[in-house]
């Protein structure tokens, strides 16, 4: 058998395999879109949910669940969109339709993506990249730094043109480490999304506390405690803090 | 910029607080009867209605024919398509002081300066029946005087009245004024009304008003029960006029809660006369006239409720502790509509119970619909002490298909009090037809504006589309692999620290010049070596010269002498003179090497040349070990 036929054989095998190994994940997107432009919400958001299993760091599906949710209009659906946008948000933050929907759903519960006072230009400026990215980022100013200072140590002879480089480097992985430091351990933490509508909070783990205020669903709120099944959140808009049962919130 | 410029600038900035519209402000009055006997008192109810939830005040007329009290207020707030509708019930009792007609003129409310007026009410006072004013005795309006709890058993000391009572001369020790508490049950159910009554007894003027304290009721919920009412009664061969206040108590918490006591302050009027004689005679007689008075605390006795909890066993899954009796309704404002308009679910809850506390029913199996947000209005009624009304939900739907759709019957569960058990209600099924929407035009995603919540800005767009592709962004996927790696980061550090040894070993070489060229004297010397160890074949006079030059070197470095003009002679001196233990055998030895590659150096380039260039490189490789092996006693 020649050359050229035995590779022939071999792609036609490998694509016959590919073919008899079941749809590409491209494809059940697809699908999964035909059942959201049809109406079908409550199927799309399953077959979302069943392609996220395989790629659970794909802002793309987060935000298309998050679309899928909103559109059902059940109660809670509010709260179960907030939770994905954000989630979507934070793999891809500065994709200008997550941004938008994460920013609608935020406002349908009387909060917002921007928070008030704060310059729209600055704060996609602050979240143009993912902690993930801005963690990558400053690993890369690592490595030019200490790779640079290597061949300075082991080059003295050529310092002189190195020195520039070297202090670019430090200044590029100084911005990425504050940058990712500021994200990181600034931001809220534990942060959760309200799932029902105007959950009671109280102001201690039990029915028999007084309510303090109602939180609406879909608002975003930090994690302060936990105590069995109720949780203790603080609404990061009015940050009033108060228990309610561990149910009404899902953690981002 | 000075604090007063700052008031001023915050002045200017601040917006305007929110006040009534004269149009939307309504005032109306109206008595509980109009024809009252001269020893009875009648109720005046002002109702005040606007639009927002801070309502002004009623202005009543000059009463000169009535003694006014006030007996409280209560309120109602309903958020309706995002309007406040606020109702505020003002309850007057008066007492008429002359038999014949009388009149209650306008009662005004103003609001940005124009007034608001209620039309004039027709009072006829009569004289009392004949059967005087006792216990249980009638109005010629045919309505009991007594509040309808009143038995005399409970209010101790009361004793039941009776005709030979009220013609006894009073019994010693009857007290002059007092006051006394009473709850209607001893034992209750969390959330089960429960009716307060603190009553005020007087057999004696009173000089001014007096005041009253209300008592602490910690771990309930508490509701008025107006009116204030007044009568007389008999007790102790006396007679005594009483002011009764009631309350509606639902307790938060199961276990043994405490009632606090109520005080009144009062002055009495006492017999004592005034010394005209006195110092400060003029100063009494124009501050109280020519009656004495003395100052009285009365306070009731602390009171206690055991509540019990709301049993376990058969409670339904949809209660959520609605205790009383109750019924339930729901419908649609429509019955037919297209599919994306919107339609408004009304759940009504109509009873008896803390209406206040109850939240709103879940209607299950909406999935046909996009549900927005629930609105609720309530309405209290307080007719015979018992708290009662309808809390209406109004939710907003849209159709997301069409077809015929129906709501299932809504559950609402309460537990009865009176039954001691927990009673499961639900509406009616509600069947609506939904027609398909308008070709070419979409449905709204979107509520209209006006069904926004009040403190949300209006929307009028909608979410974006989703993506039909799961591509990372390209620079994540660059940067993601860094972000999750770790041992890999370890290199550039590892490269790092190997740089800064290497530096730090030039530089101790850099201090030490001449131990340097001792210690890489050989290594360079059998570098050279190798170099010519190419050319040996080719170009013997060019080898012959390396291997010099690296002869020459060596023994340069060793003996820390530039190498160029090193001669034979000198290097031996030198060898002799800082290596005075160097075998005699290895000068000779050098010297033959040094003589051979000189010979070489300058001789032609033949076949026996480059035989002979091969054989001292390899005499010269070992006799350069040997020497730096003797030279740092050292065998190599």
């Amino acid at each position: 058998m020649s050359l050229e036929t035995r590779f022939l054989t071999a792609f036609l095998a490998t694509a016959a395999a590919l073919q008899a190994a079941g749809p590409s994940a491209a494809q059940n997107l697809d699908a999964a879109n035909r059942r959201y432009q049809q109406g079908l919400y409550a199927e799309a958001a399953e077959e979302y949910l069943a392609l996220l299993r395989a790629d659970p760091d794909s802002a793309a599906l987060r935000y298309n669940l998050g679309n899928a949710a909103i559109k059902e209009g059940s109660p809670g659906s509010l709260g179960r969109a907030t939770a994905q946008y954000l989630r979507a948000w934070r793999l891809h933050p500065r994709d200008p339709d997550i941004r938008h929907n994460l920013d609608f759903a935020l406002r349908r519960s009387g909060d917002s993506l921007v928070p008030s006072g704060v310059p729209r230009a600055l704060h996609l400026l602050f979240h143009f990249f993912s902690e993930k990215e801005l963690l990558g980022l400053q690993w890369l100013g690592y490595w030019a730094c200490l790779s640079l200072g290597s061949v300075l140590l082991a080059f003295p002879k050529r310092r002189s043109r190195l020195r520039p480089c070297l202090a670019a480097a430090l200044a590029f992985w100084a911005v990425g480490l504050s940058w990712w430091g500021l994200r990181r351990f600034c931001g809220p933490s534990n942060l959760a999304v309200v799932l029902q509508a105007d959950v009671e909070a109280r102001s201690g783990p039990g029915d028999r506390f007084p309510v303090g205020f109602n939180a609406p669903e879909g608002r975003r709120a930090s994690i302060l405690s936990d105590k069995g099944n109720w949780i203790e959140i603080m609404l990061l808009k009015e940050g009033l803090a108060g228990w309610v049962p561990a149910r009404a919130v899902e953690r981002i | 910029m000075s604090s007063v410029a700052a008031l001023a600038l915050a002045a200017l900035l601040a917006p305007p607080a929110p006040a009534a519209r004269a149009d939307e402000l309504g005032i109306s009055a109206a008595v509980d009867r109009n024809v009252v006997a001269v020893d009875d008192s009648i109720v005046l109810t002002v109702n005040v209605l606007g639009d927002q939830t801070s309502l002004p005040e009623p202005r009543l007329p000059s009463l000169p024919n009535f003694s006014v009290s006030s007996s409280g207020r209560s309120q109602s707030i309903s958020f309706v398509n995002g309007r406040v509708s606020s109702s505020v019930a003002h309850t007057y009792v008066l007492a008429p002081r002359f038999v014949g007609r009388a009149v209650i003129g306008p009662i005004t409310v103003s609001v940005d300066g124009r007034d608001h007026s209620t039309s004039p009410i027709e009072i006829q006072v009569v004289r009392p029946s004949p059967a005087g004013g006792g216990p249980g005795s009638q109005d010629p309006g045919g309505r009991r005087q007594m509040p309808p709890g009143f038995s005399g058993q409970r209010f101790r000391p009361f004793r039941p009245p009776s005709r030979d009572a009220r013609q006894n001369a009073p019994e010693e020790g009857a007290p002059e004024v007092f006051v006394a508490a009473a709850l209607d049950k001893q034992r209750a159910y969390v959330n089960e009304q429960v009716t307060l009554t603190v009553r005020f007894h007087t057999a004696v003027n009173l000089l001014g008003n007096p005041q009253y304290t209300a008592p602490s009721v910690q771990g309930f919920l508490t509701e008025d029960l107006p009116p204030e009412r007044h009568g007389t009664i008999q007790a102790y061969g006396r007679t005594y006029h009483i002011s009764e206040i009631k309350y509606a108590l639902f307790p938060a918490r199961p276990g043994r809660l405490a009632i606090g006591p109520a005080v009144v302050r009062c002055q009495v009027q006492t017999d004592a006369a005034m010394d005209p004689f006195s110092p400060d005679f003029f100063q009494q007689f124009f501050s109280q006239g020519l009656l004495q008075a003395q100052t009285r605390e009365l306070k009731t006795r602390p009171l206690a409720l055991e509540v019990t909890a709301l049993p376990e066993a058969g409670k339904p899954s949809s209660f959520t502790g609605a205790v009383g009796r109750f019924r339930i309704a729901a419908g649609l404002d429509k019955k037919r509509l297209r599919a994306g308009e919107a339609v408004n679910l009304t759940v009504s809850i109509e009873g008896s119970g803390n209406l206040q506390a109850l939240g709103a029913p879940k209607p299950p199996g909406l999935d046909s619909f996009r549900v927005y947000t629930t609105l609720s209005s309530l309405t209290l009624k307080k007719d015979q002490d018992v708290v009662a009304g309808s809390k209406a939900f109004k939710t907003l739907l849209v159709p997301r298909v069409s077809g015929e759709i129906v709501i299932a019957p809504i559950p609402f569960s309460y537990f009865d009090p009176t039954a001691g058990k927990y009673v499961s209600a639900s509406s009616a099924r509600i069947e609506v037809a939904v027609d398909p929407g308008e070709p070419g035009k979409p449905a709204p995603a979107t509520p209209p504006p006006a069904q926004a919540r009040p403190e949300l800005t209006p929307l009028t767009e909608d979410i974006r589309y989703v993506k039909d592709s799961a591509r990372k962004a390209p620079l994540s996927g660059v940067l993601d692999p860094l972000s999750n790696a770790v041992w890999p980061h370890l290199l550039p550090l590892l490269a790092f620290l190997a740089g800064l040894a290497a530096a730090f070993y030039r530089e101790r070489l850099s201090l030490d010049p001449s131990g340097t060229r001792l210690r890489r004297a050989l290594p360079k010397a059998l570098k050279r070596l190798r170099e010519a160890e190419g050319s040996v074949g080719r170009d013997p006079s060019r080898a012959s010269a390396v291997l010099f030059d690296a002869l020459a070197g060596f023994l340069a470095d060793k003996l820390d002498r530039p190498p160029s003009g090193l001669t034979l002679r000198q290097a031996q001196d030198d060898i002799r003179s800082k290596f005075p233990g160097m075998d005699e055998r290895r000068l000779a030895e050098l010297k033959a090497l040094w003589e051979g590659l000189e010979r070489l150096r300058f001789a032609g380039s033949t076949a026996a040349d480059a035989a002979g260039a091969g054989a001292i490189l390899d005499e010269l490789r070992r006799h350069l070990k040997r020497l730096d092996s003797e030279m740092t006693g050292v065998k190599r």
